[in-house]
C-alpha cells in the first residue's frame, strides 16, 4: 500500500519522462527522472474497508493499485486547490515548482492552462454528500 | 554501464601521484571518492586509460588549524568535515552545506576536495567555499601554489587545477562566532539543488556587521552575491531589512536552464532563498 501511494504521489509531483526535440530521452537516469525515497514521502495511515465484492464468489477486490490510482489526483487536486485563488484551474503533471510558479503568474488572475478540462473545483457546487443525500 | 578498461595505480604519496600524472599526461585522471567520476566513466562520457587513486595518500586526509585558518585535506570525506568540531567552531557554513549534500552513503565516500575539483555548478560546496574566501593549494611538478577562491572556479566543471596537478588542501579563514545557514531548494531530498544560497553573518547587538553570501547554480560557477553583502552591512537582522537586501541576489547572475527549471524561473527563488538563508544565519 505504501509503495502504491508513493508511486502515485511521485507521478503527481516528480516522475517524468522528458524527451528533447530530437526524440532523445533526457531524463534517462534516476537522478533526472526523480524517484522518491522515504525521505520525500509522508507518514501514511492505512485502514481497511470491509465491503465484500458481489461480483465474485470470494467477495475479494483488487488492492494493489488502490493507492496508486487515488493518490495522484488527490495530490494534483490539492496543489491546484492551493493556488486556485490565482485563477489556476489546471497544472500538468508532474506539478514541478516551475509549473506551479508559471501557472500562478500566467495572467491577470486567470491562469487556466490552454486546452485544460473544466475546472476541478466549482465555487458553488453542492457538497457531494449533500447531493447524494438529496 | 561498464567503464572502458583502465590501469589503476594507487600511490601512497603526493609525489608518487604527481609522477604518475606526469607519466601519462592527458590519458590519466585522478579518482578521489569516485562519486562523480565513476558515473562519468560508467556512462563513458570520459574514458581515461589510467585512473590514479588518491585513496591511499594519508597526507591528503584530515583537518587542522594553522593560525587564523583551517586547513582541510582534499581527501577528507564529506562525513568527516560534517562531524569535525573545528569546522563547526570556525566554519559553521561548511557544516550547514555538508549536512544537505547527497546522503550518508555518498558523504562517507565523496571527498571535500573531489567535490570542489569537480566544480559542478550545482554542487553544494562551491558557494560556501567562495563565500568564505577559501584558498586552494594546488601541487604540480614544479611545487605548490595557492589560488584564491575568486580565481579557482573558471567555468562549468573547470577550475584553476591544470593537467598534471593535484588539489592537496583547502584553507578556510576562521569565521569564529559567525552565524551560518545553507538554504537548498530541491524537488526530492538527496538531489543537487535547483538553486541554493550559502550565508554567513556576524551579528552585533541585532545589527548585521559583516556578511558573506554565495549562490549555487545561478551561473556556470558559484557566485558571490557582493551587492547583497554590501546591502546587509549595518542593517538590523529583521525580515524587512534582509528581504530588501536579498532582492539584489540576481544581480550579475546567469542561471542555467535544465530539467529542474528554466533560467527565468531560477531568478524567482534566488532572492527568496537568500532572505531565508540570511535570516536563519542571523538567528532571526
Ligand atoms: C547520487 C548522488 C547524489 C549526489 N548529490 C550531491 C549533492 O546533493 N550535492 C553535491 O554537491 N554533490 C552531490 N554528489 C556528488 C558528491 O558531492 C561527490 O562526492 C563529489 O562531487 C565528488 O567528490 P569525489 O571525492 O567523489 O570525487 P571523484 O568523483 O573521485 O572526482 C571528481 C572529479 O574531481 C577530480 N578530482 C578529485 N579529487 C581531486 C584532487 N585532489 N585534485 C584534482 N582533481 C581531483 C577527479 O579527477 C574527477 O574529475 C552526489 C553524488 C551522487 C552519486
Amino acid at each position: 500500500m505504501h509503495g502504491g501511494l508513493a508511486q502515485g504521489i511521485a507521478q503527481a509531483l516528480w516522475e517524468e519522462a522528458v524527451y528533447d526535440d530530437a526524440g532523445t530521452l533526457v531524463s534517462g537516469s534516476f537522478v533526472d527522472y526523480l524517484l522518491p525515497t522515504s525521505a520525500d514521502t509522508i507518514s501514511f495511515e492505512v485502514d481497511h474497508t470491509t465491503t465484500a465484492s458481489t461480483t465474485n464468489t470470494l467477495g475479494t477486490k483488487g488492492v494493489g493499485e488502490a493507492g496508486t490510482i487515488a493518490s495522484t489526483p488527490a495530490v494534483v487536486n490539492a496543489v491546484v486547490d492551493a493556488v486556485r485563488q490565482f485563477g489556476v484551474n489546471d497544472i500538468q503533471m508532474p506539478c514541478t515548482p516551475e509549473r506551479v510558479w508559471r501557472a500562478i503568474h500566467a495572467g491577470d488572475g486567470d491562469a487556466a492552462t490552454e486546452g485544460a478540462a473544466a475546472p476541478h473545483f466549482e465555487e458553488d457546487a453542492p457538497n457531494r454528500d449533500e447531493g447524494a443525500g438529496a | 554501464m561498464i567503464p572502458v578498461q583502465f590501469d589503476y595505480p594507487a600511490p601512497t604519496s603526493v609525489e608518487e601521484a604527481l609522477a604518475a600524472l606526469a607519466e601519462h599526461g592527458d590519458d590519466a585522471k585522478v579518482i578521489a571518492g569516485g562519486q562523480s567520476l565513476l558515473p562519468v566513466l560508467r556512462m563513458r562520457l570520459n574514458a581515461p586509460e589510467v585512473v590514479v587513486d588518491l585513496g591511499g595518500i594519508a597526507e591528503l586526509r584530515g583537518i587542522r588549524e594553522d593560525g587564523d585558518a583551517l586547513v582541510i585535506g582534499a581527501m577528507t570525506t564529506h562525513h568527516d568535515v560534517l562531524n569535525d568540531p573545528l569546522v563547526k567552531e570556525h566554519a559553521l557554513l561548511l557544516v550547514r552545506a555538508e549536512h544537505q549534500l547527497a546522503d550518508a552513503q555518498i558523504r562517507h565516500r565523496g571527498t571535500f576536495g573531489g567535490a570542489l575539483a569537480h566544480a559542478d555548478p550545482a554542487g553544494d560546496l562551491g558557494a560556501p567555499a567562495l563565500a568564505l574566501g577559501a584558498e586552494f593549494v594546488i601541487a604540480g611538478s614544479g611545487g605548490s601554489r595557492t589560488v584564491a577562491a575568486d580565481d579557482f572556479f573558471v567555468d562549468l566543471f573547470e577550475t584553476a587545477i591544470a593537467e598534471g596537478e593535484l588539489l592537496t588542501e583547502i584553507r578556510i579563514p576562521k569565521f569564529t562566532g559567525w552565524g551560518a545557514h545553507y538554504e537548498k531548494f530541491v524537488r526530492v531530498a538527496h538531489q543537487w539543488p535547483i538553486v541554493a544560497v550559502a550565508a554567513a553573518v556576524k551579528v552585533d547587538g541585532g545589527t548585521i556587521s559583516e556578511a558573506r553570501v554565495g549562490l549555487t547554480n545561478m551561473g556556470s560557477t558559484p557566485i558571490r552575491a557582493r551587492s547583497v553583502e554590501e546591502a546587509l552591512v549595518g542593517q538590523p537582522a529583521t525580515e524587512d531589512a534582509v528581504a530588501s537586501a536579498a532582492a539584489r541576489a540576481t544581480e550579475g547572475t546567469n542561471p542555467p536552464s535544465d530539467l529542474n527549471g528554466a533560467a527565468d524561473y531560477r531568478s524567482h527563488p534566488a532572492p527568496v532563498l537568500t532572505r531565508r538563508a540570511v535570516l536563519a544565519a542571523a538567528g532571526a
